[in-house]
């Protein structure tokens, strides 16, 4: 090839270059900006950190946009790593979790503004801080999915703590989730450490350990496990994806007494001390939690928005899944999610996790 | 040492010494040697790190055999339809690993619920392997190609069995050659999180995800990541003394014929089918699921395309600095390491590759915690994003950069030099167009790992901005892959990710033709 050609291909690769960024440029994103919205908080934008669904996420903060103009930048997928390794440089107003652990762990660490009582007030009591440190906007229950064509109903365990009886052996998955390890720590300040180890190691021997809640409900309804122990949630999002409940193989079941089995976790909203817009930030906390606001959202039947998630606040049902309080759970304090060291050891010296 | 010499060299070092930023984070963010001792408390810990080990060596292994083995068999037999094969073979380039152990878990799932294919230790090994092969092929072709017949020749004409010429000419002479696209298997091998945890196989690197995630015990996540680091430092040196020095004797003129190619006579079918299996086993699962969701009967998503070609020009924007700015950044490293080699030149390129093997998470929260106290104004920005793609993809800038200037002889660079060229004028006027299509294909490598990157991407993103990989993850809810709501932006992963496949290919093609 001539010297000629050779520096024609590098000028034609580099302007091929120049080119393509000229044309893809038009992507550094402007901040959206919604017309027609008026009212001191129009110019506002809440940054919020959240490890919480996406859609979920965004059908909140965007019907919260529409209604008051405040826009929202997000982060999703975060973590306490991230707040605690950006310091005091920290952007974020607020944290939507999905867990309570992420909420109660950065409350313990000071990192939390309080939220107003009367913010707390509106919703279910027991779900969320005792110090009104975070404050519960959606939950989800653990519940066993089981796949009638290999079990009936009627031969399901009773109890959280019998599905390791010998007659289960083999039949039923699980998965070491944030969920699980929840369970595993309110099994540890309940029943004790030497029952909770008892009990799983017993999980241990006789289940079969998926990794994921997601694998769990496939599995199940698949036909490859009779039983799994995840979160309600997952089942209905399947549901959505195969056209409607009806379309299921598996079912979702709730031990019939209140039982560890049922237990339910909140997703917690909380305003960081280092925000810059503390009042815009209880303002939308406070709209989230109410029922004419985001729990409007929740209880919609839109899988899509509602992320098939409870809604908390008094006197409100989920059209999909139903209410928070047909399900027998124990009440307890979630705080105990900020310290989780105890369970931590139990299943990494169990092998169930590492 | 002339001053342009010197000046390279510490652009080179500068280079190197800024890869290895990340670990000053896991220093000054606080480690324990508490948490990495506790770690051997636990009765799995040892079974892990064996995993890891075995997972590394299997799937690079596998990676030899099947890239190697391809490229054999398009560069030295008549086997047909070698433009379609090659393109075939190199495309599960384009899809990343997570998607595709996900697609292999759900079609295991779909097929046969009742078994563990996927998740066995081979089972893993294979999905895994069947993603990166891709990189040993692409380096495979090349190395083929450039084998002197004329060695094979003579040492059959003094009787050598065609076996022992094999593994004594042929294999030594490959050895070298390959070296670095095996390194980068293992090293994907040792970093990757998503494809591990679907095919249910722990190891070092999903226990710390899991610490970070599950347990928010960021310390013990750090101290693990050293030992990671430990890792994958012994396989650097160990790779270097494994592949040796690079010889290549040549008999007469520095041209290489073109190859004889072994005839396949009636077996050209049975071959063919067999060379098929591959790409079929590679992106069969991938897209068989891909479809299957988009034509789902009980479709009731509604698709946002808009959202999604957003999310396409996103990637393809950062893809392309990436690849770019590590081309730029990755130059004076390859340039001194394979001009001037020694133990500096040598240190410097090794410890670009140690950032490829701590697990992105961790590379991402080191650059959040750098960048809010360094450099504030970078911090969500695409800007810091491009940097952490550099960090982690520039072994593959520097690895294919070598092989294009290893084409630039230095006999022609001392011939421009004995008739009075500067270093600069060389390098701009002799070696680099020389040197150009590894120069591309580097670029090309980066900006495609880039654009399916995953868990750096999620800390460092702007705000409200999506790429295909995360787009695609927003709708799994953080569990499995629903291949209803993920398939448009698998779809635009896809056809993103063969552009630059193609481009590759396009050089490569002409190699076996």
């Amino acid at each position: 090839m001539s010297r000629s050609g050779l520096r024609l291909r590098v000028t034609t690769a580099i302007a091929g270059a120049v080119a393509l960024l000229t044309v893809t440029a038009g992507c550094s994103s402007s901040p959206s900006s919604e017309p027609g919205a008026t009212g001191s908080d129009a110019a506002t934008t809440l940054t919020v950190y959240t490890d919480q669904h996406a859609a979920l996420v965004k059908g909140l903060t965007g019907a919260y946009t529409k209604q008051t103009g405040v826009t929202f930048d997000i982060q999703q997928d975060a973590t306490v790593g991230q707040i605690q390794a950006e310091g005091d440089a920290s952007p974020a107003d607020l944290f939507l979790s999905e867990d309570p652990a992420p909420v109660a762990q950065l409350g313990k660490a000071g990192l939390l503004e309080p939220i107003e009582a009367s913010t707390v007030a509106q919703v279910q009591p027991g779900l969320s801080s005792p110090q009104d440190l975070w404050v519960a906007y959606a939950a989800r229950a653990r519940v066993l999915y089981y796949n009638p064509e290999l079990i009936d109903e009627a031969d399901l365990p009773k109890t959280l703590l019998t599905i390791t009886d010998p007659q289960y052996k083999g039949k039923f998955a699980y998965a070491p989730s944030g969920a699980f390890v929840a369970t595993t720590q309110y099994l540890i300040s309940t029943i004790g450490l030497d029952a909770s180890t008892d009990f799983l190691k017993k999980v241990k021997a006789n289940g079969v350990n998926e990794q994921k809640n997601g694998n769990v409900r496939d599995t199940v309804e698949a036909g490859k496990h009779a039983m799994g122990l995840s979160n309600h949630y997952y089942w209905w999002i399947k549901a959505a994806e195969v056209g409607g409940p009806e379309h299921m193989t598996s079912k979702i079941y709730h031990f019939p007494e209140t039982d560890p089995g049922n237990l339910v976790l909140s997703s917690g909203a909380a305003i960081l001390k280092n925000s810059t817009h503390k009042d815009a930030a209880a303002k939308f906390v406070q709209w989230l939690t109410s029922k004419d606001g985001g729990q409007q959202i929740l209880s919609s039947g839109d899988i899509d928005t509602s992320g098939a998630q409870y809604p908390v606040a008094l006197g409100t049902s989920s059209e999909l899944v139903g209410a928070l309080s047909d399900i027998a759970s124990p009440t307890y304090d979630m705080s105990i999610y900020a310290d989780q060291s105890q369970a931590q050891d139990l299943l990494k010296s169990l092998g169930i996790t590492t | 040492m002339n001053p342009s010499r010197a000046a390279i060299a510490i652009a080179a070092m500068a280079v190197g010494a800024l890869s290895l930023l990340p670990f000053a984070y896991l220093f000054a963010a606080g480690m324990s040697t508490e948490a990495i001792g506790k770690l051997f408390t636990y009765p799995t810990t040892a079974g892990d790190i064996i995993r890891t080990v075995g997972l590394t060596l299997s799937v690079s292994a596998v990676c030899v055999v099947v890239g190697v083995g391809a490229a054999l068999l398009l560069v030295r037999t008549t086997i047909p339809f070698r433009k379609l094969l090659t393109v075939l073979l190199a495309m599960p380039l384009a899809i990343p690993g997570f998607v595709a152990a996900y697609a292999a878990y759900s079609a295991n799932l779909m097929f046969a619920p009742r078994t563990n294919i996927v998740t066995t230790f081979a089972g893993a090994t294979a999905i895994i392997a069947l993603t990166l092969y891709p990189y040993v092929f692409l380096a495979g072709i090349v190395a083929v190609r450039n084998l002197d017949p004329a060695q094979e020749e003579v040492a059959r004409s003094l009787g050598t069995r065609p076996v022992a010429v094999f593994w004594r000419i042929t294999v030594p002479q490959l050895r070298p050659a390959i070296a670095s696209s095996v390194l980068i298997v293992a090293l994907h091998v040792l970093a990757e999180y998503g494809a591990m945890v679907q095919l249910r196989q722990r190891t070092l690197t999903t226990t710390i995800m899991a610490n970070m995630l599950d347990y928010g015990d960021y310390e013990a996540a750090r101290s693990l990541s050293l030992l990671l680091a430990g890792l994958a430092f012994v396989l650097l040196v160990g790779g270097r003394l494994l592949t040796g020095r690079a010889h290549r004797q040549s008999i007469g003129s520095q041209t290489v014929r073109p190859p004889t190619r072994a005839r396949l006579g009636r077996a050209h079918l049975a071959v063919l089918v067999a060379a098929l299996v591959v790409p079929l086993l590679a992106l069969g699962p991938t897209v068989y699921m891909t479809i299957h969701g988009l034509t789902s009967p009980h479709r009731q998503l509604v698709v946002n395309w808009a959202e999604v070609l957003q999310a396409a020009r996103v990637s393809l924007t950062y893809a392309v600095w990436a690849g770019l700015l590590a081309s730029v950044v990755a130059l004076p490293v390859a340039w001194w390491v394979s001009r001037h080699p020694s133990p500096w030149s040598n240190l410097t390129e090794r410890s670009v590759w140690l950032a490829h093997a701590i697990p992105g998470a961790i590379l991402a929260l080191a650059l959040v915690f750098l960048a809010t106290r360094l450099l504030p104004g970078l911090y969500k920005t695409p800007s810091l994003l491009v940097i952490a793609y550099v960090i982690l993809y520039l072994p593959l800038a520097v690895a294919n950069q070598r092989v294009g200037l290893h084409a630039a002889l230095t006999k022609y660079d001392e011939a421009a030099a004995s008739l009075g060229s500067g270093a600069w004028q060389r390098l701009r006027r002799v070696s680099l167009p020389i040197a150009l299509p590894g120069l591309a294909t580097g670029a090309l490598l980066v900006g495609l790992d880039a654009s399916k990157e995953l868990t750096t991407t999620l800390m460092l993103l702007p705000f409200n901005t999506q790429t295909l990989a995360t787009g695609l993850w927003a709708t799994t809810n953080g569990e499995s892959l629903d291949f209803t709501a993920a398939s448009p932006y698998a779809v635009m992963l896809l056809a993103l990710g063969s552009i630059p496949v193609y481009l590759i290919m396009r050089r490569t093609v002409r190699y076996i033709v």
